[in-house]
């Protein structure tokens, strides 16, 4: 096969490195196919758009400020008293469901209530209903939160795209998860499972849950998150 | 120190050509690729005086780049849209035409289920055609390393698509 792997030829990523003026000119042994390249990429840069300043900062906004996350679709902007209750939430909040007290590393659910958050227990929830989370990481550094619909497909909740893994920065506290998530319109509770690492991975959560979720579904995926040291798992139910 | 709108200008005139063609080779989906740079750039922005400070801002984006694209690729691929997609768009008649596409697209497939130093790995070898040395360093991986995570990956792509198969639709990954 006829790879680079000598680098008997520039690389593309030489290549595009002196075509950004990153590389001096002439630094590299250029043949036709790499002519090729950098006139196509000429080509290309004359025929661009103007750059749109304004949705590149507010992208980089967005990245900063604390996403609204949702399963399937973002809830498109959280009700005042979510704001509100967002703002209060305290940064250690105590343990709500009985699987918090198991020891091991846990995910707290809590809901929107009238002023404030409120522990989550199982309720029914609507399709929007925003839900915010939060994890101790018992001496853990990362986490990644997956989320199983009713059929069973797999979505990935944190860390955000381009990431392999929700970084913890205290992995001796609790720690509350940027945005919050809602249910979409498919049919079916969600469930929802952090699995806790310090190197871990988006592949190596997924691989934890397959067994358990092939076997028996959102239930033995339940049940083996709350048996897990490493793991946990929290319900969200529809309501009818 | 924030990005003025006049860095995020001569940011976006330095980089964006070659970050696009890259991500469309990638993604083979123009509003996707259109999307990952305008993410790559706005994750730029957020990082500030360290994106400032890297020795190789191009490297940092490609590196965030394929992260994205690849993400991209598993969503798309794993809600069934993209072979329809590219099946139409790509092939609209032939059928030995449309053969070599899927070709392309179970290896892309394929990548979508590797891990992710895997998926690097081949995304910087077949794409970008780096040397050994080159897709070490951009992954931070030794080079034997590399080399077994290479190998590996086409051998699962020579047991589903067959040797010469595999061969050919991971030589022309980048063209197609």
């Amino acid at each position: 096969m006829d790879l680079n792997s000598a680098g008997i030829r520039p690389s593309r990523l030489q290549l595009d490195r002196l075509a950004t003026g990153e590389l001096p000119e002439g630094s590299l042994a250029l043949g036709p196919a790499e002519r090729a390249h950098l006139e196509e990429l000429e080509a290309l840069s004359a025929t661009l758009p103007p750059v749109d300043v304004a949705a590149i900062r507010a992208r980089a906004v967005r990245l900063n400020a604390p996403a609204n996350r949702s399963l399937g679709r973002w809830f498109a902007g959280l009700a005042a008293a979510a704001v509100v209750a967002l703002a209060i939430w305290p940064t250690t909040p105590p343990s709500t469901t009985p699987i918090a007290f198991r020891g091991g590393a846990t995910l707290d659910a809590r809901r929107v209530g009238e002023n404030a958050l409120v522990p989550y227990h199982g309720e029914g929830l609507k399709p929007g209903d925003p839900v915010v989370f939060s994890v101790h990481p018992a001496n853990h550094s990362a986490v990644v939160v997956l989320a199983i619909d009713g059929r069973g497909e797999v979505s990935v909740a944190w860390p955000e795209a381009g990431e392999d893994h929700q970084t913890l920065s205290n992995p001796h506290a609790a720690t509350s998860l940027p945005g919050s998530l809602a249910l979409d319109d498919a049919a079916g509770d969600e469930l929802i499972v952090a699995v806790f690492g310090d190197d871990l991975t988006i592949e190596e959560a997924k691989d934890a849950i397959s067994g358990p979720l092939e076997s028996g579904g959102l239930e033995a995926v339940a049940a083996w998150a709350r048996a897990h040291p490493d793991a946990d798992a929290v319900l969200l139910r529809r309501a009818p | 120190m924030a990005f003025s709108d006049r860095e995020i200008q001569m940011l976006y005139d330095r980089y964006a050509a070659v970050l696009l063609h890259r991500c469309r080779r990638i993604l083979r989906d123009e509003a996707l690729a259109w999307d990952v740079v305008h993410e790559t750039f706005a994750r730029a922005i957020v990082r500030g005086d360290a994106f400032r400070n890297e020795a190789s801002p191009l490297t940092w984006m490609y590196r965030i780049g394929t992260n994205l694209s690849l993400n991209h690729l598993r969503d798309t691929t794993g809600r069934g849209r993209l072979l329809d997609r590219r099946g139409e768009e790509l092939h609209p008649g032939g059928a030995e035409e449309e053969s070599a596409s899927i070709d392309h697209d179970r290896v892309r497939e394929l990548l979508t289920t590797a891990d992710d130093e895997t998926r690097r790995i081949v995304i910087h070898t077949f794409f970008d055609d780096c040397t050994r040395d080159e897709v070490a360093h951009l992954v931070g991986l030794s080079v034997p390393t590399v080399r077994k995570r290479l190998n590996a990956f086409l051998d699962l792509a020579r047991a589903t698509l067959g040797a010469s198969a595999a061969a050919v639709a991971c030589l022309e990954l980048p063209w197609t």
